[in-house]
């Protein structure tokens, strides 16, 4: 994953954003906080009327609610603020002739700054880095040309800039230059209007490129959504699975993150001026004559989330703009908070501004109630950096509440910067302890676990081996549950990502086999109802292909005998174990091998055919000499050949064999579960 | 390998004790041990990870004679009849009419295997009832009765081994915890076949308490019902109301519905002349009921004439002088 993308990633997960390559002026987590310092709350405010930005407000004019109490607000001079200024930029072959004319309103854009502001130029393409770095508008020269290259990441890109870290002695605005069509990025709109919750900056988009489609604003826009979807344009490279799935527009849902940070999104057409200089000249005035409020909480609780309402009491019809509120972390220093969570975007649970909160969301405001669970978590993670896995799983084991504790991990910084896949690695240490260890609630914070770092690993490229494997292993949790809910729509995930992958294919056939409903026919010997017939002959049909790959050949046959089994086709279950076997009779996998042996007995069972079934469930023995679930079959094998002292001393045998054991039985339904630990392990040394 | 098992042919030679419970096959020494021999040849019992059982006691073998033992339980409607003798019983061995020779009552010491179900949906208020009901049973042995308490999930467990100390049947269950899938069948064929080793002078009552909802067992119910007729204790079942735990998981086994499960368990109980009990809310009321009616069986004794003696004999038992009593036995047993 590059670099840039995992820091945007991180952003919408409430982690700040660490490095940003090319960014010479990196601050540290501490440096991006609610501009709130010794208890003193600033809130950007405009007023409009109609579309006009209404000036010459004065501090009376405002009534300004925390928490529902008044407070005496007083009004900064905004001209007197300087700014930072971000501009994103798209550069990607999806807009290659219109590129040389967007660079050249991004340079009119960078001069509408003034010489104290600074500034910073974006590119948005299949990565997103700094074409040009901050720096005082004073000191810029024209920037360009760029290449047209990549497909956009516009999502990723926005977010990343609403995280950028941003003196306390400035105000930040962002204001971007795209169609508004994602095409690659991690995030989805949904998390860019997250991020703009918790952000400072103001965030301004005009999807100017829309406008110069043909057939009016939005038709452009579905065409170009068309086009990506079907993959007729250029664009569509380098190959679809790297593309977002659009299942839904989401300007509107971008146009709401632009007005969370008290910004708007522009669609062409709504103005007169068409280019984006004058779109944004028009967003810079307005945004300099926008007023900036003051004010020291009093009457209030200090720590928590403190909802903010201001109006103009005496112009109702004034429309005004500001944020919704800010939160104040517990134990912290004045409202300085460590992260997002303090930079007042996002409002508590249950409150009225709460939209589409996230695991990531709440957690942040988990981590600053619990203090104490993070130390936790440090202990764990330092654990797991020195290699003590041991010390880990018993650390997580005794870790107290799981739930809180993946929670606190998405909400704190990240513990490697530098190395993510080690932080994704981890995340399936704790995704397991949470199964195993947290009941239903930690059933359900490990799949949102799951679910929030799929994007972190997710290669821009198409998946590379990282990612395979790591979803390999959320896959092999999932199905470890045993839960559909949980095991199911990650198994569709990691095929939609990895579709030629055939341990995945497998295993969603696998998964479904088990799932398969015989009907009450069946179990009452009257053969497979219609539905229950088609059913099976898919699966078998599945298996079938699955067995055309050498990787997963032999499962696949076993996995097939079994069913076969179990709707009566015993003769052509028996072919199969026998073919599966052929070439020495063994597999690599002794699982997989154990398992062809004991359904070699209960097939032989089935068909009376008990001696060879004793020797078939023997032969499984052999490979797992505990496993109780031979034992049984043997156990009734020898009762049956009239060996009754044998069969009671399986019995016993079984009653008091050591808790320790594992039958390779019991992992039959878990799919690719049993294979977990040694996933685990290998993402470890991986990882290192 | 092969030197252990064989070592353990004498002992087996050597074992001719009988008194018998249940329906039991009597068969000769000779026959029966070379069976045993042979399969031990085959069969490495160290190899598995078996205990060697060279020195362990065999149960079922008395030289020269062909004996059955068969219980039988006579009801009217709730209230056990006693007081019958041999001449009271008609007993139909595949349709012949045999010669009951002997009648006890009550008399043998009784071996209580209570195998229980603790997976997931065993869990909460009834595993606490379960608890307690448990203890009531311990409480209502005689004194020369003994428990046995294995538990089940996927993995079946021997926590407290034949015995008649309260407290140690007590602190097992406080230990037990629920979790897992279900391996019914297994547990079932496993509880009957090592009741089978407990000893031949006494009665061995399995009770098996589950909500039916096996997800892991390796036994299908078919081969459950073939252990049933080859083995001589009674199976009674006790089953809770099933919490739909196979909805949220998915298992290894095939769900049966509550009909399906319900006409097995039926089946188990009448090969074995056990019975299938549901629980309501008085769970010990149920268990000791279970005792009771057990322990108010008879022991019919009879040598097989006029029949061959290999394959399965169906049995059909009769009390002519009691129409209408509820008369309940094994229905045969295999001839070896």
């Amino acid at each position: 994953m590059k670099p840039a993308l995992l820091v945007v990633a991180a952003a919408s997960l409430g982690l700040v954003p660490s490095f940003l390559p090319g960014d010479a002026r990196v601050q540290s987590p501490t440096g991006q906080v609610f501009r709130a310092s010794a208890d003193l709350v600033t809130i950007d405010v405009s007023v409009r009327a109609g579309s006009d930005i209404v000036g010459g407000l004065t501090a009376s004019d405002f009534v300004l609610l925390d928490n529902g109490v008044p407070q005496r607000v007083e009004v900064v001079a905004q001209e007197a603020v300087p700014l930072e200024v971000s501009i994103l930029l798209e550069t990607t072959e999806d807009v290659p002739d219109d590129l040389p004319g967007r660079t050249a309103e991004a340079n009119e854009i960078a001069a509408l700054a003034r010489p104290a502001d600074l500034v910073r130029l974006v590119g948005i393409s299949t990565t997103v880095r700094d074409l040009i770095p901050l720096r005082p508008r004073s000191a810029m020269t024209p920037f360009g040309p760029f290449e047209p290259t990549g497909i956009p990441a516009a999502h990723d890109a926005l977010a990343a800039a609403l995280m950028r870290p941003v003196g306390l002695d400035r105000r930040h605005l962002i204001i971007a230059i795209t169609n508004g069509i994602d095409a690659m990025s991690t995030l989805d709109a949904a998390r860019v209007l997250e991020v703009a919750r918790r952000s400072e900056a103001t965030l301004v988009v005009a999807a100017i490129d829309l406008a110069f489609s043909p057939g009016g604003i939005y038709t452009g826009g579905r065409e170009r959504l068309q086009g990506h979807r079907q993959g007729t344009l250029r664009v569509a490279t380098p190959t679809r699975s790297t593309w977002r799935p659009f299942d839904e527009e989401r300007f509107d849902v971008l146009r709401e993150a632009c007005q969370a940070t008290g910004g708007d999104f522009y669609l062409p057409g709504i103005f007169d001026a068409r280019t984006a200089t004058a779109v944004f000249e028009k967003a810079f005035a307005d945004y300099r004559r926008s007023y900036l409020l003051r004010y020291t909480p009093t009457g209030v609780a200090r720590e928590g989330w403190h909802e903010v309402s201001v109006t103009v009491p005496r112009y109702p019809s004034y429309r005004v703009q500001a944020r919704r509120g800010y939160a104040v972390e517990s134990g912290g220093a004045s409202a300085s908070g460590t992260s997002g969570a303090a930079a007042g975007g996002v409002p508590p649970e249950g409150t009225p501004g709460a939209v589409n909160r996230s695991a990531a969301t709440s957690g942040a405001a988990a981590a600053g109630r619990t203090a104490g669970r993070l130390a936790t978590l440090d202990d764990i993670a330092d654990a797991y950096d020195r290699g003590d896995y041991g010390g880990v799983a018993t650390r997580l084991a005794s870790g107290g509440d799981l739930p809180d504790l993946a929670r606190a991990l998405v909400a704190s910084p990240t513990r490697w910067p530098a190395n993510p896949h080690r932080e994704a690695a981890f995340v399936l240490e704790l995704a397991d302890a949470a199964v195993r260890f947290g009941g239903a609630s930690g059933l359900a914070a490990a799949r949102d676990l799951l679910t929030t770092y799929r994007p972190l690993v997710r290669h821009p490229l198409g998946p590379d081996a990282f990612e395979r494997y790591w979803l390999w292993g959320a896959v092999a949790l999932a199905e470890g549950t045993r839960q559909p809910t949980f095991a199911g729509p990650t198994l569709d995930y990691a095929r939609s990502r990895v579709p030629d992958e055939p341990r995945f294919a497998l295993a969603r056939t696998s998964y479904r086999d088990q799932r398969l409903s015989l009907g009450l026919n069946a179990q009452e010997g009257r053969g497979l109802s219609a539905s229950s017939l088609r059913s099976v002959e898919g699966l078998l049909a599945e298996y079938d292909d699955a067995t055309r790959v050498e990787a997963v050949a032999q499962e696949a046959r076993v996995r097939k005998a079994w069913l076969l089994h179990r709707v009566g086709r015993d003769e052509e279950a028996l072919s199969e174990l026998d073919g599966a076997g052929r070439g020495g009779g063994s597999t690599d996998d002794d699982t997989v091998g154990f398992w062809r042996a004991l359904f070699r007995g209960r097939v032989l069972d089935a068909l009376d055919r008990t001696a060879e079934a004793a020797e078939a469930y023997r032969a499984a023995l052999a490979i797992t000499p505990t496993a109780q679930s031979a034992r049984a079959g043997l156990m009734a094998a020898l009762l049956r050949s009239g060996d009754r002292a044998g069969a009671e001393a399986l019995a016993d045998a079984i009653e008091t064999a050591p808790v320790s054991g594992i039958d390779p039985w019991w992992l039959y339904a878990m799919g690719e579960g049993r294979m977990f630990p040694e996933i685990l392990r290998r993402l470890r040394e991986q990882t290192r | 390998m092969r030197p252990a098992a064989i070592r353990s042919a004498p002992a087996i030679l050597l074992a001719t004790t009988i008194v018998t419970a249940s329906a039991i096959v009597i068969a000769t020494a000779i026959v029966s041990a070379t069976a045993i021999v042979t399969a031990a040849a085959v069969v490495p019992a160290v190899a598995f990870g078996l205990p060697d059982r060279g020195q362990a006691p065999q149960s079922v073998f008395r030289a020269g004679v062909d004996a059955v033992a068969v219980d039988v339980s006579v009801r009217d409607g709730r209230r056990a009849i006693a007081g019958l003798t041999a001449a009271d019983f008609e007993v139909l061995d595949n349709g012949v009419p045999q010669q009951v020779t002997d009648v006890s009552y009550g008399r043998l010491p009784v071996d209580v295997t209570v195998a229980l179900d603790t997976s997931l949906s065993v869990t909460g208020d009834a595993l606490t009832r379960l608890r307690r009901a448990i203890l009531q049973l311990m409480a209502d042995l005689g004194p020369e009765d003994r428990l046995k308490l294995t538990t089940f999930n996927m993995r079946i467990t021997r926590v407290v081994g034949l015995s008649n100390e309260p407290g140690a049947v007590e602190a097992a269950l406080r230990a037990v915890q629920t979790g897992g899938g279900s391996s019914i069948w297994d547990a079932a064929g496993v509880a009957l076949v090592a009741a089978g080793a407990a000893g031949t002078d006494r009665r061995q009552l399995v009770v098996l308490f589950t909500d039916g909802a096996d997800s892991a067992s390796t036994l299908t119910p078919d081969a459950v019902l073939d252990v049933a007729r080859r083995t001589n204790a009674a199976l009674t079942t006790v089953v809770a109301e099933a919490v739909r735990v196979p909805d949220a998981l998915f298992s290894m086994r095939q769900m049966l519905d509550d009909r399906t499960r319900s006409r097995i368990f039926g089946r188990l109980a009448e090969e074995t002349g056990g019975a299938v009990l549901t629980v309501g809310g008085d769970m010990t009321g149920t268990f000791r009921r279970a005792l009771e009616e057990f322990r108010a069986s008879y022991v019919l004794h009879f040598s097989p004439v006029g029949v061959a003696r290999p394959g399965f004999h169906t049995l059909e038992v009769r009390v002519p002088g009691r129409r209408g009593a509820d008369v309940r036995a094994r229905r045969g047993y295999f001839g070896g």
